[in-house]
């Protein structure tokens, strides 16, 4: 196995593969900052531009691409709190919030340190132990999938901020929405009151920019009248220190194992994991009402998280030619492309493919951190721009990205109602995260839930029956009674 | 005067009451093999929903101070949302580059922006976002309606 991994850094650092792996990070960086532009879009973008070139180096640009995406999502979810991709929905609750006290730049180190932190042991687990977590992965049916879709929906009140009836309200509106269009067992329609673009139910992408970005743009407008002179706010360009990194550390690799056992599962993403991670980060916390209030663990939490299932979610393709997520699903189509199937024989037919794949990986999360650390000056000159010339060009970015996921103009209309929707509950002190989470797990616990009563034939025993699952519940209502005693006591701390 | 916090609750209420009107309208597929129908989770949902409207307003009610209200729309953010609206209908009829540039002026004009060099950087920006997506990306941009 060293050796291969050897020749595939000699691989990845030659003249063939690293100007393509550089370029595929750097676009990925772009790609993930921009709103609507997601890393599975980025990869999808890419991948005819792949065909003609060599297996390596059109999967390591690819692959590039794919990490890259996921970390530059941070960059507008800190700067604009807008986040760039779902992945980086967490990113907003505390990245945002260091933005805004002027530790933008620490707020944007941190984002790259946590994302390289993640994708490196993410990458170090996928070439270790990748067969075994596949047959971990392999376990999970339908009840399972529906306990850890009840797991995840229990972070909602977590991320409730003051009042986690609010919180669960939000939660359920965002629930009801995952309902709207065709059933997913029986195709019955719901909700969609004749209107043929419903039936394919609501793009997360058009909500996700419409109760981030519009709604923010929306605030902003009502500030400026508030704001007599345009002086753009101050800010400190200081990166993290040394003593900021032993901190953050035990977070982020605690973030970054979550992250690659979610991404492990197919179906469960990064946006599912980067909220999960936040989630636990939290819970073991020594101040954790420093959470949502720009809290360097929280941010870490939530970006070694995300990156953390780049690795994760390659297991069950890699091993077993199961695709975890949309963008190992595109990965799936340039590796068959390329003549390559994947599944176990890859591993002993093609192991230079496999090991080349595994050491770009690495290579490309050093890439990602060098690149992240050199642009945050950049970056942060974002910031500096006027809040006059800002608030359009997050509007009408928000537009475009809105328009772009599927060449609709009916996903811009979306994107308007959420921003009008989210503005409105900001006002109202409802959090608008829940409802993202809920939309995300929504059709998820629907389906298995029902999936799972048809394999019990109606009996409910498959809660208690199926360990993994049975685990996971219990692991819900842990999450439930440790959030309500945190808030307590933050209560109390208040009083 | 109507506060906010009850009247939230209260919509919400009478929402998800509607929507429960709607649950049951949902045609019966031809064959069930669940042994819970489409409506079994949107139901669940909303009776949660109605729940936690009831908790929200017994919170409220209990709440002994008077919470100083600020307006849910200023004038602003309606200019904003209707900005929103005007842009999408104009990109609908006109494409996304004249309805760019016609959208964003106007926004400066609104808000008396004097200074030349935001006008210009405005309008590379329409185009820059424009190249970007049009020839990079290879994402088509919306060409309106007219213009077909």
């Amino acid at each position: 196995m060293m050796e291969y991994l050897l020749s595939g850094f000699a691989s990845a650092f030659s003249m063939e593969v690293f100007p393509v792996l550089v370029l595929g990070v750097l676009g990925g960086v772009i790609l993930g900052a921009l709103p609507g532009l997601t890393a599975t879009m980025g990869v999808a973008i890419l991948l005819p531009f792949t065909f003609s070139m060599m297996p390596t180096p059109a999967l390591v640009m690819l692959i590039g691409v794919y990490i890259g995406g996921i970390y530059g999502g941070s960059i507008a979810a800190i700067l604009l709190k807008t986040p760039g991709t779902p992945a980086s929905a967490a990113t907003v609750l505390d990245g945002h919030t260091m933005a805004i006290k002027g530790l933008a730049a620490k707020a944007l180190s941190i984002a790259a340190v946590a994302s390289f932190i993640g994708g490196l042991i993410s990458t170090v687990v996928l070439i270790g132990v990748a067969p075994m977590l596949a047959d971990f992965a392999l376990r999970f049916n339908a009840p399972e999938y529906f306990a850890l879709a009840l797991f995840g929906l229990t972070i909602i009140a977590s991320v409730s901020a003051k009042n986690i009836m609010k919180g669960l309200l939000a939660g359920t509106i965002g629930l009801l929405i995952s309902m709207v269009g065709l059933d997913p067992i029986s195709s019955v329609p719901r909700f969609t009151f004749g209107v043929l673009d419903l039936y394919s139910g609501i793009n997360i992408i058009p909500v996700l920019i419409g109760l981030f970005a519009i709604a923010e743009g929306l605030n902003q407008l009502e500030k400026i009248a508030s704001d007599k002179q345009d002086i753009p706010p101050k800010f400190s360009y200081n990166f993290l220190s040394f003593s900021d990194f032993k901190k953050i550390l035990p977070t982020s690799i605690k973030s970054a194992l979550i992250g690659t056992s979610i991404g492990s599962v197919p179906g469960a993403g990064a946006d599912i994991s980067a909220f999960a991670c936040y989630n636990e980060a939290k819970r073991v916390a020594k101040n954790p009402e420093e959470f949502g209030n720009g809290s360097m663990h929280g941010l870490a939490a939530a970006e070694s998280g995300n990156n953390g299932v780049t690795g994760g979610s390659l297991v069950p393709l890699l091993t077993l030619g199961v695709p975890g997520d949309a963008v190992s699903a595109v990965l799936l189509g340039a590796l068959i492309v390329q003549g390559l199937t994947p599944g176990p024989l890859l591993f002993t037919q093609n192991p230079e493919i496999v090991y080349g794949i595994f050491s770009s990986m690495i290579v490309a999360n050093i890439v990602m951190l060098i690149i992240g650390f050199l642009g945050i000056r950049f970056f942060c000159r974002i910031i500096e721009v006027p809040k006059i010339m800002m608030i359009p060009i997050i509007i009408f970015l928000s537009v475009i990205g809105a328009y772009a996921i599927n060449n609709s103009m009916f996903d811009v209309g979306i994107a308007i109602t959420f921003g009008l929707l989210g503005f409105i509950l900001n006002k109202l002190d409802i959090p608008s995260s829940p409802i993202l989470l809920a939309i995300i797990l929504g059709p998820m616990a629907e389906t298995n839930l029902r999936k799972s009563l048809i394999l019990y034939e109606g009996s409910w025993s498959f809660i208690y029956d199926r360990p993994i699952a049975l685990a996971f519940i219990l692991f819900a209502i842990f999450s439930v009674y440790s959030t309500v005693k945190l808030k307590k006591r933050e209560l109390k701390k208040q009083k | 005067m109507l506060n906010r916090h009850l009247v939230l609750p209260s919509f919400v209420i009478i929402l998800s009451l509607v929507i429960l009107g709607f649950i049951t309208q949902f045609p019966e597929p031809l064959y069930q093999a669940s042994p819970v129908g489409a409506g079994f989770f949107p139901t669940v949902i909303v009776v949660i929903q109605i729940l936690i409207c009831c908790v929200l307003i017994i919170q409220h009610q209990r709440k002994k101070q008077v919470e100083q209200e600020q307006p849910l729309l200023s004038s602003h953010s309606i200019f904003g949302f209707t900005l929103l609206v005007g842009y999408a209908a104009l990109i609908t009829l006109v494409g996304y580059l004249p309805a760019s540039l016609i959208g964003f002026t106007y926004y400066l004009i609104y808000y008396r922006v004097k200074k030349p060099i935001y006008y210009v950087v405005a309008w590379v920006f329409v185009l820059a976002i424009y190249f970007l997506f049009s020839d990079v990306f290879i994402i088509s941009l919306p060409e309106g309606l007219l213009f077909f």
